[in-house]
């Protein structure tokens, strides 16, 4: 102990410099050297922690889904939050050019390897589901907004993809993922919602007493599409729409996929809501009147639209949890930056045991999602409940960690600038869109209904 | 309103006068949720709960049943929580507002000062409830160190000053001090002798901004209460903001509830009402048990005798557990509407994100529980 004074090193208030003899990172490196390599660790923070943990062509994928968040969508977030509600179909300067770049950066067609698309084939030994949860994580952390405007695209892309058409895929799909590659602003959407209809296109008990309300009718070598969809992320910019209607005549179970272009005649963009948040993404109404659709433009075969609406979902709730674990880790990281700038009584907020307590329970609840998400997506089979438990477990946690933020920073999470009633906005929507959490909570069940019938004593009368 | 005598206050007929004035003069106002408030129209409302005695214009003209007017009188308490309730029904920035001001004219009453224009007592200092400082110090058993972090926490000298959440034409700030008798004292700033900064985009409460606010170089009054009534102060000052908030909150919540309702009753999804859903139900459930559970507190909290440091441990407990419950009834109300609730036109969203900010003004629930603990030390 000679020499070494207990107050003079740097520490927490309640915690032992990490130098000092008593403390497990001091205690170990006196250990031998087998018992040394088995007890010690670097002291890098948990992000970095995580990352080690996946194989090198993922850890890649974080450290430049990070960078670019860090470089490309940092600047513009807050700006893009504040701004004017934006018309249908106007695109500001910054977020035409934001496209551009994620384009050339490879973050738009990465559901693909190259060359068919812009992903790494290093990375697809790995599930692509995994892949895109590493991703979008990483956007939502820094703008829920920003990040929705570039992943409503893969949304958008998906029907075709999963329609497991050659022709579709090489006709629809490849040459935007090249043009986006090239950098051009040109994205999906996927537009399934309907006035009057959010949870009934999202669930099969409730699509039954539907009626739907985009219809297509028989026009020679194709279909009129007519009707309203709305709430569709990004679906005013959009250069190609995944639209789903109902043939003339006969119920939801007849929804097929169609490829809607922008600019086609009778499909107009007629307003773009004003939201709590997510700003820098738009959700718009749109109209369809008598626009034609050739028979070539249908995804996956006539009356194929709800299983592929029903497996695009599957597919893409596991993302949905993903960027809410990025809102949760966003919250958290926020909540850290203040503890430690703010000061009270001479020191920073850090030394003070409620706020470390509050501070770990956001750390932990937010890894616990991040572990569910990750667990799920690297075992990925194709699952409803799997997918539905991770979408409202996870984005649950994420509004419940912005409340624990925003509590943290009590008065100053009301500023703007402080960034975490940001990030409450944003997340709140998550546990409402791509299925509200109740609708998903009931998928799980769904999911299990035969098993359950099954054990149910009266499962032979039912 | 006119003056009636103290103890027989119509309390029922007071309040339908101020359900009357929200109905026509304030919810005209606000049914565009996504247009706030204009200040100049926001004054004009304001004037008119000014001239039907819902507010004193100055503290020397009382009117007998304005807001935390008689803060003795249980009567007084409950009109007062009733009629910010009917407010904030209608729209809680507006209510929040006045019941600052409000406060304002409790102070200057107590303190025998008449200021002028539409003033906000600073009542929280740089961050939190001061831990259990100020705790202490209510209670008189404040030491070097709870006065020492109370010095810091009420610091307007320095940058960046103190926040204060109010509507954009404030007159002036009654900011704390601690003085050289170690007892809090309050000093009168009108706003042009501050430093001022506004900080806009607050997350909720959107009729209202937020301000840093510093004192400036120029001398003011300095309250001279002894130590017991300095505390005393400061003690009904937290008791009567506490109930305030929750009434306001109250009324939110009650709004988004209704707004829920009505909904439910007329939107269908899977062939039948979402009202005869379970899910939905439970949504409905939410709102329903916060609304009783702050009534019956609210209640109980006119019926208790004075503010003492205990009592004031036990208004933050309730607060602690009811504000949470406020923003998750608020929040299923707005679940109910599905996709529609997060779009601004509906206004459940704005209930939303105006409870969140009643949530952590003047102490989140983790701070109030530790206020509330140095509240009751040695108290057994």
């Amino acid at each position: 102990m000679t020499g070494y004074s207990r107050a003079a090193m740097p520490h927490l208030d309640g915690h032992l410099a990490s130098v000092d003899p008593l403390s497990p990172a001091a205690a170990f490196t006196r250990l031998g050297p087998v018992s040394r390599r088995l007890a010690t660790y670097d002291a890098v923070d948990q992000w970095e922690v995580e990352t080690r943990r996946l194989p090198a062509p993922l850890q890649r994928l974080r450290r430049d889904a990070r960078a670019f968040a860090l470089r490309e969508l940092r600047p513009l977030a807050q700006q893009t939050d504040l701004a004017a509600h934006a018309e249908p179909g106007q695109l500001s300067p910054a977020l035409r050019d934001l496209i551009a770049r994620a384009g050339r950066a490879g973050l738009l067609g990465d559901m693909l390897p190259m060359p068919l698309g812009s992903g790494r084939p290093a990375r697809f030994r790995h599930p692509i589901v995994l892949q895109q949860c590493i991703r979008v994580e990483e956007l939502a952390r820094v703008c829920g907004g920003l990040m929705l405007l570039l992943s409503a695209n893969a949304l958008g892309a998906m029907p075709i993809l999963l329609s497991g058409d050659p022709s579709a895929i090489r006709r629809f799909a490849m040459p935007l993922f090249r043009a986006q590659r090239r950098g051009e602003p040109r994205l999906f959407a996927f537009a399934i919602t309907e006035p009057g209809a959010g949870s009934d296109a999202e669930e099969g008990h409730g699509a039954r007493h539907y009626k739907p309300g985009v219809v297509a009718r028989r026009d020679g070598d194709g279909w009129r599409l007519n009707g309203r969809k709305v709430f569709i992320s990004g679906g005013d910019i959009a250069d190609t729409l995944t639209v789903f209607a109902a043939l003339e005549g006969e119920g939801m179970e007849s929804w097929t996929c169609f490829i809607v272009r922008r600019g086609a005649p009778g499909f107009r963009a007629v307003r773009n809501e004003l939201k709590m948040g997510m700003r820098a993404s738009t959700a718009s109404e749109l109209e369809f009147d008598e626009v034609f659709v050739p028979d070539d433009h249908i995804i996956g075969g006539l009356r194929r639209g709800w299983a592929l609406n029903r497996a695009t979902l599957n597919l893409s709730r596991m993302p949905v949890g993903a960027l809410a674990v990025g809102f949760a880790q966003g919250a958290t990281d926020l909540a850290y930056d203040f503890a430690c700038r703010m000061r009270l009584g001479g020191k920073p907020l850090i030394h003070f045991q409620e706020v470390q307590l509050q501070l770990a329970q956001m750390t932990a609840e937010t890894s616990t999602a991040r572990a569910l998400i990750w667990q799920s997506a690297d075992t990925w089979t194709p699952r409803q409940a799997t997918a539905s438990i991770c979408k409202f477990q996870a984005t649950d946690t994420a509004v419940r960690v912005a409340e624990m933020a925003m509590d943290l920073l009590g008065n100053h999470a009301l500023l703007h600038a402080n960034g975490a009633e940001k990030v409450f906005r944003d997340a709140r929507l998550t546990q409402i869109f791509e299925g509200t959490n109740q609708i998903n909570r009931l998928a799980v069940i769904e999911d299990f209904q035969d098993q359950l019938l099954a054990r149910s004593t009266d499962g032979a009368a039912a | 309103m006119s003056a009636v005598a103290e103890d027989v206050l119509p309390m029922q007929a007071l309040w339908d006068e101020v359900a009357r004035f929200a109905a026509h003069s304030l919810e005209p106002a606000v049914a565009r949720h996504e247009h706030p408030l204009t200040p100049e129209r926001q004054r004009d409302i304001r004037d008119v709960a000014a001239e039907m005695g819902l507010v004193s214009a100055d503290a020397g003209d009382p009117s007998g049943l304005a807001l935390w007017e008689c803060d003795a009188s249980a009567d007084n308490r409950r009109l007062s929580i009733g009629a910010l309730r009917r407010l904030g029904r209608i729209n809680m920035g507006f209510a929040w507002q006045l019941h600052q001001s409000a406060l304002a004219r409790w102070l200057e009453r107590r303190l025998r000062f008449d200021a002028p224009g539409w003033n906000v007592v600073a009542l929280q200092g740089r961050y939190g409830l001061a831990r259990g400082s100020l705790s202490r110090y209510l209670r008189g058993h404040a030491g070097a160190e709870d006065l020492a972090l109370l010095q810091d926490y009420f610091d307007a000298d320095s940058a960046p000053g103190l926040l204060v959440h109010c509507a954009p034409d404030w007159s002036g700030v009654w900011l704390p001090r601690l003085g050289a008798e170690r007892s809090l004292q309050w000093q009168y700033h009108p706003r042009e002798r501050l430093r001022v900064s506004a900080l806009p985009h607050s997350h909720g409460l959107d009729e209202l901004c937020s301000y840093a606010v510093q004192r400036g170089e120029a001398d003011t009054p300095t309250s001279a209460l002894a130590p017991d009534a300095s505390r005393d102060v400061m003690t009904e000052l937290c008791a009567l903001n506490t109930l305030g908030l929750l009434a306001v909150a109250l009324g939110g919540v009650e709004h988004a509830h209704a707004l829920a309702l009505d909904y439910a009753a007329t939107r269908r999804q899977g062939a039948q009402l979402i009202r005869e859903h379970a899910a939905v139900q439970l949504l409905l459930g939410q709102g329903r048990q916060a609304i009783a559970l702050t009534e019956q507190m609210l209640d109980s909290a006119c019926g208790q005798a004075g503010d003492s440091p205990l009592a004031l441990a036990r208004l933050y407990r309730s607060r602690a557990a009811l504000q949470p419950m406020l923003c998750r009834g608020s929040s299923d109300a707005l679940q109910v509407f599905g996709g529609m609730g997060y779009m601004r036109d509906t206004g459940l969203e704005k209930i939303l994100r105006d409870q969140n900010c009643l949530r952590v003004i003047h102490g989140t629930p983790l701070e109030l529980q530790l206020a509330a603990t140095a509240l009751e030390e040695d108290a057994s």
